[in-house]
């Protein structure tokens, strides 16, 4: 069975139903999965195929008509550079995956060395229905998307959407906050959206009336990719007294795990609830959050001495501390290693460091996380020059060798970077110095 | 005025152009953000996320002259 089964069955179940919404034009199931068929014809079979997203119909229509051809979905970030594009491209050329890879999609390690998680059919519809399970989809429910589609957070949701021949409204973004109360506009009774904290940030300082004005048509919202503030939990469950509010615990390796509502008058930091029916969670002896179940991913593509690091007898080992308490749910506690999360995108700090160095002028540097308003976190770097190079240099450079959210926000010119006794970057010195 | 704002969106925002036509489409919703964070604090003014319009935002000439209503409005 293939995802896209559940999409052809709508297209006979519910053809006039309004499978999805970008701007002012609609498709139906039927026209939807007509689409996917005309798209499946000028797409090559069997192999993976690499894209840039956009967050339109032509996106759905790729991704959907590739699955049906038997080939493999690769949705790289809509600006990723040439460079990054050609490596992924050469990368999964000749590869071979397991069978049943419906998608891989790429994250950044801990080293910025890009890798390819390879997610399966079965994957994909175990999410969906941990997503249904977990926070309720319905028929009804009318999900707004407000987040890129080659990221997990935004991509999940397109299959409980579809399982349930329910509605999905794709905006560019919180770029226009107009167009996401537009959405809300809509004429659809039940409304749930996406938001990783730094979107509810944004909501909540610069329209938190506006939100609490639509408060009876939301059905839910769902944060995570990166930790949300106390303080903006509860301003958004007094801001939306009715609605669902859920914390989820997810990656590109494990799939979606767990997922807790925090509008439940105890508003738990850091809680991340109970595992849900296709998932299981395991705390190692060291504290490490451990993931088992049907949603995990098969592997790194052409990376088998990093998967087996990663994957050991059906069980994800990740990078994350956390704890099961007293009522059997998961709390985190922050990340082992030096991956920087900001505004929900992981970041390898060494990534940013090698693009820096690579320019003439600069001479050594370090990439930090140094709190930011909106983002909570975000990335600083601190540079040695040689000669005089300014901040918007700095930031075009790296901005040309790397997609936009790997870009310093913050710069600072010192005299040396502080290294330890053997010569590595002393990053335990500017975590306690930030 | 408008030197001022250039200046602070500069050093706030170093990746945009702010010569060009189409400020608003060369923004993600941080660089957006941002403008009104800026903004607001500088001048004390009130900016929320309705006034990050495309027309708005369209050059750093509109920035300025959104910033100039703002202020009258006090």
């Amino acid at each position: 069975m293939i995802f896209e089964d559940f999409l052809r069955g709508n297209a006979e179940r519910y053809p006039d139903k309004t499978a999805v919404v970008c701007g002012n034009k609609s498709l139906t199931y039927s026209q939807l999965w007509q689409g996917v068929l005309d798209k499946s014809a000028t797409l090559p079979k069997g192999r993976a195929v690499v894209f840039r997203v956009s967050q339109d119909f032509e996106f759905m229509f790729t991704y959907f008509a590739l699955h049906v051809n038997g080939s493999v979905a690769v949705p790289l970030e809509k600006d990723v550079p040439e460079e990054g594009f050609n490596e992924v491209a050469s990368l999964v050329s000749d590869l071979k995956t397991p069978e049943g890879t419906a998608d891989i999609l790429f994250t950044t390690g801990t080293t910025g060395k890009k890798k390819g998680v390879m997610i399966s059919h079965r994957a994909i519809i175990a999410d969906g229905e941990n997503l249904i399970e977990g926070q309720g989809f319905t028929h009804d429910t009318a999900f707004v998307i407000t987040g890129p589609f080659n990221h997990i957070a935004s991509l999940s949701k397109i299959y409980p959407i579809v399982i349930k021949g329910a509605t999905l409204i794709i905006t560019e973004g919180m770029k226009n906050v107009n167009d996401f109360f537009a959405a809300l506009d809509m004429p659809f009774a039940r409304f749930a959206t996406f938001l990783v904290p730094s979107a509810i940030r944004i909501l909540l300082q610069f329209s938190g009336e506006k939100l609490r004005r639509y408060a009876s048509k939301i059905d839910f919202i769902e944060t995570g990719a990166a930790p949300i503030s106390h303080s903006d939990m509860q301003k958004l469950c007094e801001t939306l007294p009715q609605a669902r509010l859920y914390n989820t615990y997810a990656s590109t390796e494990t799939g979606i795990i767990s997922t807790y509502n925090f509008n439940d008058l105890r508003c738990l930091e850091g809680c991340l609830g109970r595992p849900m029916s296709h998932s299981k969670i395991i705390i190692t002896p060291d504290g490490l959050i451990s993931c088992q179940g049907d949603t995990i991913m098969s592997g790194y593509a052409g990376d088998d001495e990093l998967t087996a690091k990663v994957l050991k007898n059906n069980t994800i080992y990740t990078s994350d501390f956390g704890l099961i308490d007293e009522d059997g749910m998961l709390r985190l506690k922050g990340r082992v290693d030096d991956v920087i999360n900001t505004g929900g995108f992981k970041v390898a700090p060494t990534e940013v460091e090698s693009v820096a160095l690579s320019m003439p002028q600069i001479t050594d540097c370090i990439c930090v996380a140094a709190p930011h308003p909106i983002l909570s976190t975000a990335l600083k770097l601190i540079y040695v020059a040689s000669t005089n190079v300014t901040k918007k240099e700095i930031a075009l450079y790296i901005k040309s060798k790397l997609e936009s959210f790997k870009v310093p926000v913050f710069y600072e010119q010192a005299d040396k970077i502080q290294r330890t006794y053997n010569g590595k970057i002393d990053r335990k010195f500017y975590r306690q110095n930030q | 005025m408008k030197e001022k704002i250039l200046s602070l969106l500069e050093d706030a925002l170093p990746t945009v152009d702010w010569s060009s036509d189409f400020l608003f489409s060369a923004m993600d919703s941080l660089a957006v953000t941002t403008v009104l964070a800026v903004l607001s604090d500088e001048f004390k003014i009130n900016l929320d996320s309705e006034d990050a319009t495309p027309k708005n935002f369209m050059t750093i000439d509109s920035i300025v002259a959104l910033v100039e209503t703002k202020l009258n409005e006090k």
